[in-house]
């Protein structure tokens, strides 16, 4: 990058907060998304909003682009540069501005870590929904910008559901407010939910509004193994037809199970075909009569093995044993390529079954784990991306759940596959895009242009 | 040179690869904490080696400040959801560096006095002898500052004194007792044979306590732990091999060392120092089964004497060092041994088993990192109220009492076995009047 352009930015957010040097630079070619390894040409870190913004219109000017970055725990390719240009590291950005108990809100800045907010907000009995997998390592600024689902989506939604406002710098420079902490705080275009989701293509998030909820009375858990993947999948339908929504209801297939091995709680078999890991939240009573009537189910349904869970100690081993996953899987090979299949819950089990003789078709490795109460599937490939072989194989797999889940009435995606967007909805997202960022500074994705 | 640089690290390729990147470790490593940068956690290292493994980089001086930028707690390796046992993977790259850019000027200088037992020996009892000169000392007990200006020592920091006669030297080679149940090679280590003789006398006094004889081998010599975490694993190696032989001359029933990092080099570090030459890694396994650290020792071993306890009343918290709780994993020990101190209070820390910033020579190199991460300690130590800190490791207690003297805080820092030989010695006394 130009000296010029670097004194330039220097400026803005002071000399040392502008990394450059191989080194430096290398440190940031990585962030959890197998081989797209790539080397930015600087690293900024601005401190507030007016940084961000000055930063924003100096690169727009110079037409170099930018790539939004917290923790870079993201496994979507997001926080690393695919073509050069700067990175913003936002983690300088990470007060909790305000905790509103009577509004239920908290307002905070895009480097807040989700594990430091849980924390400041079950002070005062309060507790923020989305939980992503990584709660210790990903941002809220991340969290909004992937409109990130969660473990406990099928009873409290997605991170969308709980953006009241942001404060976003547009490409420009220009400091645009949506929203607010008024339950209703919109008249004509939603620019939150539409900015919700937009991946860092569409603006940088300086303030975020979120929406807070009472924590729950009483958690259990329950930890059940079954011999087929189809017994769980049945279960899980039983078990929602039945009018029970459990705060989190999450599959673990075979592999996956061997994968976490010995993270799993003790008693459970890596054996299993499948297992289910069920959270039930909510007052005492309910709680309780929940509880029975899912373990009645799981029994009835033939699972193998139940683990009930109820101290926080207790329930802090089944969910690590969750946590445990993607790392786990990292252990067999050197990559895992993890997406997203989402079908009708009343189709999941024709997925899993589908993806295990696609596995099979291709000689790849796929565990599937996930939300499978929202019929969210994550299918994770393992492989090692430096053996054409298997990288071909991998590619063909993907595009091969791709077309089934599209098939089965759902939608699919991936690091590494195209948008599958059909032309009308790619000509939306092209002139929203175009009108918002025209020189295509922030977060240049590949997909978008390609479309 | 990139080819090069590429074909010292090549063995870890694997172990490298396993790293997914997702970061965990930025919630535990202790300069992370304080710095914030990839560069400081093992995320970022670990990146860098992959760099110059693909030939992307090379070993730079750039590459020898980051490596050292870690103070080995593993921390990270415990987090690691992978099983990336990140501070090896950094001391193997501080390894390679020294093969590719040689050592440290002024490690270079220590280390050639260390090498030489003799010499050492005779610097640190001149040191000893001659301190007073260089040292001023401070009202509380084993603390002084710098006089004169030293090279590679910040003078804010307030250091331990060296001992005027070392305490192999105050003590024959075997130390008898009436009916002895045992016999044990007493592994001191250099900060208690030169500075700290107080932990080392006690250590003595306990096991006589129990009927256990010592033996305090003359020709031992350090452990050569600052010498590999340093990366300098040719001459780690002529440590252990002289220690080891030291040691198997006697055969004793046991090795006991009351220093985690002494203990682990015994453990763990020199059969795994001896991977590629079966001959010597039987005999280092052979010295690593007989080893314990001192706590662990006299609980899981002698099941030490309970009855002559007497009452000594203080309010105690213990820090857990680094390699105690993570390199031997050796916790409950020292505890039980505090809790089973009649009128002894026992209150814990917050986060007892996280860095107190010490990291052997990382606080001689990062002062001031060194003093962020101690901060935390030091605020974690205030608010338990306790009179005395208890741990288990030289380093660790002269940092600690460096972030108490800076806080002004009163509390003393003692090693575990120091309040256990006290109560003996409280219950002998007793025992003696009502006679």
């Amino acid at each position: 990058m130009r000296q010029d352009l670097i004194d330039a930015f220097s400026k803005i957010v002071g000399a040392e907060h502008v990394l450059t040097g191989k080194e430096k630079l290398l440190d940031y070619a990585d962030a959890a998304t197998p081989g797209s390894s790539r080397i930015p040409d600087a690293i900024i870190e601005p401190a507030n909003t007016a940084e961000v913004s000055q930063v924003l219109a100096l690169a727009n000017a110079e037409k170099i682009s930018v790539f939004p970055r917290g923790y870079g725990s993201s496994v979507y390719k997001a926080g690393i540069s695919a073509s050069g240009g700067v990175i913003l590291l936002l983690k300088r950005m990470n007060s909790i501005l305000e905790i509103d108990t009577a509004n239920l809100a908290a307002t905070i800045e895009p480097g807040v870590l989700i594990a430091d907010l849980d924390r400041e907000v079950h002070k005062s009995g309060l507790m923020f929904p989305p939980d992503p997998g990584t709660l210790s390592t990903a941002t809220i600024g991340g969290l909004v910008s992937q409109n990130a689902t969660s473990m406990r989506s099928l009873k409290y939604g997605s991170t969308k559901h709980y953006v009241m406002g942001l404060e976003i710098v547009l490409a420009d420079g220009r400091i645009l407010n949506t929203g607010g902490k008024n339950v209703k705080d919109v008249a004509g275009y939603d620019l939150t939910k539409l900015m919700t989701g937009s991946e860092g293509s569409l603006g940088v998030f300086t303030k975020i509004i979120v929406k807070l909820m009472p924590a729950p009375e009483t958690v259990k858990c329950l930890l059940a193994t079954f011999d087929s993947l189809e017994k769980a999948s049945k279960t899980v339908e039983t078990i929602l037809g039945d009018k029970i929504v459990p705060s989190a209801l999450e599959l673990f297939d075979n592999i996956t199970l061997r994968a976490i091995g010995s993270e799993l709680p003790a008693g459970l078999s890596p054996d299993a075909a499948a297992a289910l890991l069920i959270e039930i939240d909510g007052i005492q009573t309910v709680v309780d009569s929940n509880t029975d009537k899912t373990t009645a189910i799981l029994q009835s349904h033939g699972a193998a093995k139940i683990l009930t869970a109820q101290t926080d100690e207790e329930i802090n081993a089944l969910w690590s044993a969750r946590r445990a996953i993607l790392p786990s899987l990292s252990k067999l090979n050197s990559a895992v390529l993890i997406a997203d299949a989402i079908v009708p819950r009343s189709k999941t089990s024709n997925m899993l079954t589908a993806i295990a003789s696609i596995a099979a078709k291709n000689n790849t490795t796929i565990a599937v784990f996930g939300h499978i109460g929202d019929g969210i599937l994550h299918p994770a490939i393992v492989y090692n991306p430096a053996d054409k072989n298997e990288l071909s194989q991998a590619a063909n797999s993907i595009n091969a759940m791709s077309a089934l889940a599209l098939t089965l009435g759902g939608k699919f995606s991936s690091s590494y596959q195209k948008d599958t967007s059909g032309p009308a909805e790619m000509y939306a997202k092209q002139a929203i895009k175009l009108s918002l960022d025209p020189n295509n500074i922030l977060n240049p994705i590949t997909r978008i242009k390609e479309g | 040179m990139m080819l090069k640089d590429k074909e010292l690290l090549k063995d870890i390729n694997d172990a490298i690869s396993n790293c997914m990147k997702c970061g965990n470790c930025m919630e535990v490593c202790p300069i992370y904490k304080e710095l914030k940068t990839e560069s400081a956690v093992a995320r970022g290292k670990l990146s860098l080696i992959e760099a110059v493994l693909n030939g992307n980089s090379e070993i730079t001086a750039g590459f020898d400040k980051r490596m050292s930028m870690c103070v080995s707690c593993k921390a990270c390796t415990a987090k690691c959801p992978c099983g990336v046992k990140a501070d090896e993977l950094i001391i193997r790259a501080r390894q390679a560096a020294v093969s590719s850019r040689g050592l440290h000027p002024i490690k270079n200088v220590v280390f050639k006095l260390l090498k030489n037992r003799r010499l050492f020996d005779f610097s640190l009892r001149m040191a000893g002898l001659f301190g007073p000169l260089s040292f001023k000392k401070l009202p509380r007990p084993m603390a002084t500052l710098l006089r004169f200006p030293m090279p590679g020592l910040d003078r804010r920091r307030v250091l331990a004194p060296f001992a005027a006669t070392p305490l192999r030297s105050q003590y024959p080679e075997v130390i008898k007792v009436d009916n002895p149940k045992m016999r044990v090679g007493f592994f001191t280590g250099c900060t208690i044979n030169y500075i700290y003789t107080d932990v080392g006398k006690a250590v003595i006094n306990v096991l006589k306590e129990n009927n256990v004889e010592v033996v305090l081998p003359p020709l031992q010599h350090c452990c050569g732990i600052p010498v590999f975490t340093s990366g300098d694993i040719e001459l780690a190696k002529v440590f252990a091999k002289h220690n080891i032989e030291t040691f198997e001359r006697y055969n004793f029933d046991y090795i006991v060392a009351s220093c985690g990092s002494c203990t682990m080099a015994f453990k763990k570090e020199y059969p795994e120092m001896f991977h590629d030459d079966p001959e010597m890694k039987e005999r280092a396994e052979a010295i690593a089964k007989k080893t314990y650290e001192i706590s662990e020792f006299l609980v899981d071993v002698v099941k030490f004497d309970k009855s002559k306890l007497g009452e000594v009343n203080v309010t105690v918290t213990m820090h857990d060092p680094c390699h105690m709780a993570r390199g031997i994993k050796v916790t409950s020990q020292p505890r039980e041994i505090l809790q089973s101190i009649p009128g002894l209070k026992f209150v814990e820390m917050k986060d007892a088993d996280r860095c107190c910033g010490a990291g052997g020579s990382f606080s001689v190199a990062h002062y001031d990192v060194a003093l962020q991460i101690n901060n935390r300690k030091i605020e974690n130590i205030a608010d338990t109220n306790a009179d005395i800190v208890a741990t288990s490791c030289g380093m660790c207690r002269m940092h600690i009492i460096d972030g108490l003297e800076r806080y002004k805080l009163p509390q003393d820092v003692v090693h575990v076995i120091q309040l256990l030989d006290k109560s003996y010695q409280v219950g002998a006394a007793k025992r003696t009047k009502a006679s």
